[in-house]
């Protein structure tokens, strides 16, 4: 600690289902700097089943890397920071190791009420298992006895009960009230899924007289207040909450973990949108995260003081087969230039699923599992739309930033292979910035914020972002062999480049990282990047993989024959080098 | 310093492991005994079957009339036929009544329905393992130290078992063959490198062998495995990958003796315990601990998984694998004398005490 008593060194540690990382900062100049990086493999399942085991091997790693004690013999934290430097003067935790909650959602409607619960739901880290609506005729001996089973196979740590707008009629959210106390009280009561209510604000006391004395019930706001007016945060909000204290608590070692800690614990999709949400806020920038995992996978999105995202448990890149089910494996293989028979890409997909920690050593694995990031985000990303900001002055699904989070993005043969599965699962518009979170960082850093707002700043600044570089993907559409828009690149050395991009292609203008460019841009008719088709100036970074024009037009055009496709994917990984 | 993936396999380790009934019951043993895998350490209480009885309705009364002219409450025990409730008023020749559907137990009322319980077979729990209780969760399971080999397996599907192990095969590298399962593998768990015939699993079933353990399995089979009466485990992964030596040598000196197979872990892989009876007792599994030079180990990633080797050399700078990306990672020695460049991420530790 400063002479001042302010915070000088952090550890903040992240749980993850897959690796737990260590990581240090420390003020060097005045400026709070990344100093190192423990990561491990996490230990929270069996044979060692006890989270610490990966927590104290994550810190005795970058101990190593920082050459700086942080521990004592015994593998307790030295904090505050000693005056010989060894120690911390605070540590952070943040977490997402524990399995997702499984969720129960009992309503009415399917496409009123249960929507919106499925919306909230879809913000947490939260599987579905199973869904009751009026359909399933509780009022009816067969339906009630298939609830009960239902109930049995779930094995929901939570029931969701939404329905009814604020105030409105009442029998059948009573109705199923009564149906889930009826069914309640045969079970266990150790096998009960707590009671969220998001319903009728008008019946709360009600529902709470009907299943309190059964079990836990807790009231929120309604998610559908009125027809026309959706609330979801209230409930999401409450989810994750539950989710530290029925999952999170449940990961053996949590707790002495907590004792590590000088702040509550944080969910780590948490920190990660308290991030997005400062980027944007400090900038005033329009900023998406594509998060990919090895056993989940989310969008986060931030813009004009709002921030939120989209993230699916389960559906991660150990998940290759399920991915590969729901979207079809020939949608996978159509992102590979020579793809492999669908028996090996079966084959290769489930030996990943058994192995999700391993990394792919041959090129065939590599361009597989980056097909099945393209599909895992691309349908990640039809949930997210729906809800992501419009903004009538934009273009459509354009962003100013744009984070790509996980391995898959930081592992990569060359920058081309992050910034092209990046642009085939979102297919951006208009000018973005584009930046790798290469060691997890900005997770670290809205942990950190919790703590030390300054410090997370300084990190976000400085150390969390690999840039690579900027897109300019004009909205569009042009016949192949036209032109679709014309540059000229002014260094800051003085010179300055002419480059005419062809519709349909991808072109990549050498701008190194921490170099700056102006662009004079013109698009040709047809294409827009945000002026109405009009020229424009524009200042821009470079990064490791430079300025990436991206013409292919938007939506991209990928109906064709097999071989025909095959050709043109072979021709962009050419084009941007991947 | 890097911490690779946990160990697989150990010659020689104890083991906890978590044995819960499936349902509710009653524990029938107690800390510090010791069962064999065929003792009953539990019952689970019946799977009830359920009657929904809509008292109000049958009656024609409001759900609060109808609780009034109940006859039989939650906790009592009717016979089929029974009156459940009668309603009240008038002459007794048009009283309404509502019987019972079936024999058991008013499981529950509310607002004018009731619930009756019918109790179906009670489920007799087995050890599978052979092992001592160390601890009870009553009316829950037990926790039971084994003490002996361990592997676990990469997938497996089908019922946890438990068998007389038979070794098939000579090397790792040889497929099971249906001319190889013949009525000797009654009762047996068999051990082979690897299958790609349908026709082979769909014989050890016949057979009724209690298992089968393989290096891999095609994929094209993996839905006809998960639907068999027996438990499939794979030690490497799908395709015609040889079981790994390490496994395949473990399994070979265990041929003939007791084995038992754990499916239950889901995600987390088969278990196969292979019991001793030794008195003392082997050591815990080993914590995380940083890859070192002389260390055996395990690939498991592509394109060597499953190989076999000694580390010879802890690099302190990334190097370029055949997709092209840069990892930090290790030389290994493999079993042919090949030494190859592998990523940290892609070996798992065959600890010490797996070779002593």
């Amino acid at each position: 600690m400063s002479d001042s008593g302010l915070l000088s060194s952090i550890l903040a540690v992240d749980c993850g289902n897959l690796f737990t990382r260590a990581t240090l900062l420390d003020v060097v100049d005045g400026q709070f700097r990344l100093l190192g990086q423990g990561r491990v493999l996490s230990t929270h399942r069996p044979p060692a089943a006890h989270i610490m085991p990966g927590v104290v091997a994550s810190t005795a790693q970058l101990e190593a890397i920082v050459g700086r004690d942080l521990m004592d013999k015994q593998g307790m934290l030295l904090m505050p920071e000693r005056e010989s430097g060894q120690g911390v003067d605070t540590c952070v935790v943040s977490v997402s190791a524990g399995a997702p909650l499984r969720v129960f959602l009992a309503g009415l409607a399917h496409d009123v009420s249960l929507a919106s619960a499925r919306r909230a739901l879809a913000s947490c880290p939260a599987v579905l298992v199973d869904t009751l609506s009026l359909e399933d005729r509780l009022d009816q001996p067969e339906g009630m006895i298939r609830l009960l089973e239902r109930l049995d196979q779930a094995e929901a740590d939570v029931l969701v009960l939404v329905g009814g707008v604020d105030g409105g009629a009442s029998r059948r959210m009573l109705d199923t009230a009564g149906a889930l106390a009826l069914a309640y009280q045969v079970r266990p009561e150790d096998a009960r899924p707590l009671v969220v209510y998001a319903g009728d604000a008008a019946l709360q006391e009600q529902v709470r007289a009907i299943l309190g004395e059964l079990c836990q019930v807790r009231v929120v706001d309604n998610v559908r207040p009125a027809l026309d007016v959706e609330n979801t945060a209230p409930l999401s909000e409450a989810l994750q909450r539950l989710y530290m204290e029925v999952r999170a608590e449940q990961v053996p070692g949590f707790e002495t973990l907590c004792s590590w800690s000088h702040a509550e614990p944080l969910l780590a999709s948490q920190a990660m949108r308290y991030t997005l949400g400062y980027l944007s806020a400090r900038y005033g920038l329009k900023a998406v995260a594509l998060q990919v995992g090895a056993g989940q996978s989310a969008v986060y999105w931030a813009s004009g003081g709002q921030h939120d995202l989209v993230m699916r448990p389960q559906w991660g890149l150990k998940h290759g087969p399920a991915v590969a089910a729901q979207r079809g494996m020939d949608m996978l293989r159509r992102w590979i230039p020579e793809p492999p028979e669908p028996d090996e890409a079966w084959e290769m997909l489930y030996n990943l699923s058994l192995y999700p920690s391993a990394v792919p050593g041959s090129a065939r694995e590599l361009r597989l599992m980056h097909a099945l990031t393209r599909e895992l985000t691309a349908a990640l990303l039809e949930d997210a739309r729906p809800v992501f900001p419009q903004d009538k002055d934009r273009l459509p699904n354009s962003w100013d930033l744009i984070i790509l989070s996980g391995a898959v993005f930081e592992n990569t043969a060359a920058p081309g292979q992050a910034a092209l599965m990046m642009l085939d699962a979102l297919q951006p518009a208009g000018i973005s910035t584009v930046v790798v979170d290469t060691l997890s960082l900005a997770t670290a850093a809205g942990t950190i914020a919790t703590v030390e707002p300054l410090a997370a700043a300084h990190l976000l600044e400085r150390d969390a972002f690999l840039g690579l570089g900027t897109i300019i993907a004009p909205y569009g559409q042009g016949k192949k062999g036209s032109t679709a828009l014309r540059l000229r690149v002014r260094y800051e050395d003085g010179r300055s480049l002419d480059v005419e991009v062809g519709s349909g292609t991808i072109e990549v203008i050498p701008l190194g990282l921490g170099q700056k460019a102006r662009l004079e841009i013109r698009p040709a008719r047809g294409f827009d990047l945000g002026w109405k088709g009009r020229k424009a100036v524009v200042e821009v970074d470079g990064g490791t993989l430079g300025i990436v024009v991206d013409a292919r037009g938007r939506p991209l055009p990928l109906e064709a024959s097999p071989a025909e496709l095959q050709a043109r994917v072979q021709q962009w990984h050419w084009q941007i080098g991947a | 310093m890097f911490y690779p993936a946990e160990c697989r396999i150990y010659r020689r380790v104890t083991i906890r492991k978590e044995r819960l009934l499936p349902r509710q019951g009653q524990v029938l043993v107690k800390p510090g005994e010791l069962v064999s895998a065929e003792d009953l350490i539990g019952r689970c209480h019946p799977q009830p079957r359920w009657h929904l009885v809509d008292v109000a309705r049958q009656l024609g009364l409001s759900p609060e009339d109808a609780e009034k002219a109940l006859q039989k409450h939650p906790g009592d025990i009717v016979e089929k036929g029974e009156f459940l409730a009668v309603s009240k008023g008038g002459l007794a020749l048009f009283r309404r009544v509502c019987k019972a559907p079936a024999t058991g137990m008013v499981a529950a009322y509310q607002a004018g329905r009731l619930l009756i319980e019918e109790q179906g077979e009670s489920q007799d729990v087995r050890a599978l393992v052979r092992g001592r209780v160390v601890h009870v969760r009553p009316g829950m399971g037990v926790v039971m130290e084994v003490r002996g080999a361990y592997l676990r397996g990469a997938w497996g599907a089908g019922p946890s078992s438990y068998g007389v192990l038979k070794v098939l095969v000579d090397t790792p590298a040889t497929p099971l063959l249906i001319k190889d399962i013949d009525i000797g593998a009654h009762g047996a768990v068999i051990v082979a490198g690897w299958c790609a015939d349908g026709d082979v699993l769909r014989q050890a079933e016949q057979v009724q062998a209690r298992g089968i353990i393989l290096g891999s399995l095609d994929v094209s089979l993996r839905p006809l495995a998960e639907k068999l009466a027996i438990p499939v485990v794979i030690t490497e992964g799908f395709g015609g990958i040889p079981m790994n030596p390490e496994a395949f040598d473990l399994l070979r000196n265990h041929h003939g003796r007791d084995v038992t197979i754990f499916t239950d872990r889901g995600e987390l892989g088969p278990e196969v315990f292979l019991p001793d009876s030794l008195d003392e007792p082997p050591p815990p599994p080993e914590k995380p601990a940083p890859l070192k030079v002389g260390q055996k180990v395990r690939i498991i990633g592509y394109p060597r998984l499953g190989a076999v080797g000694h580390i010879v050399e802890v690099l302190s700078t990334p190097r370029r694998v055949e997709a092209g990306v840069l990892y930090e990672g290790v030389m290994v020695e493999l079993d042919h004398h090949e030494t190859v460049f592998v990523p940290w991420m892609n070996v798992e530790p065959i600890g010490p005490r797996a070779s002593s």
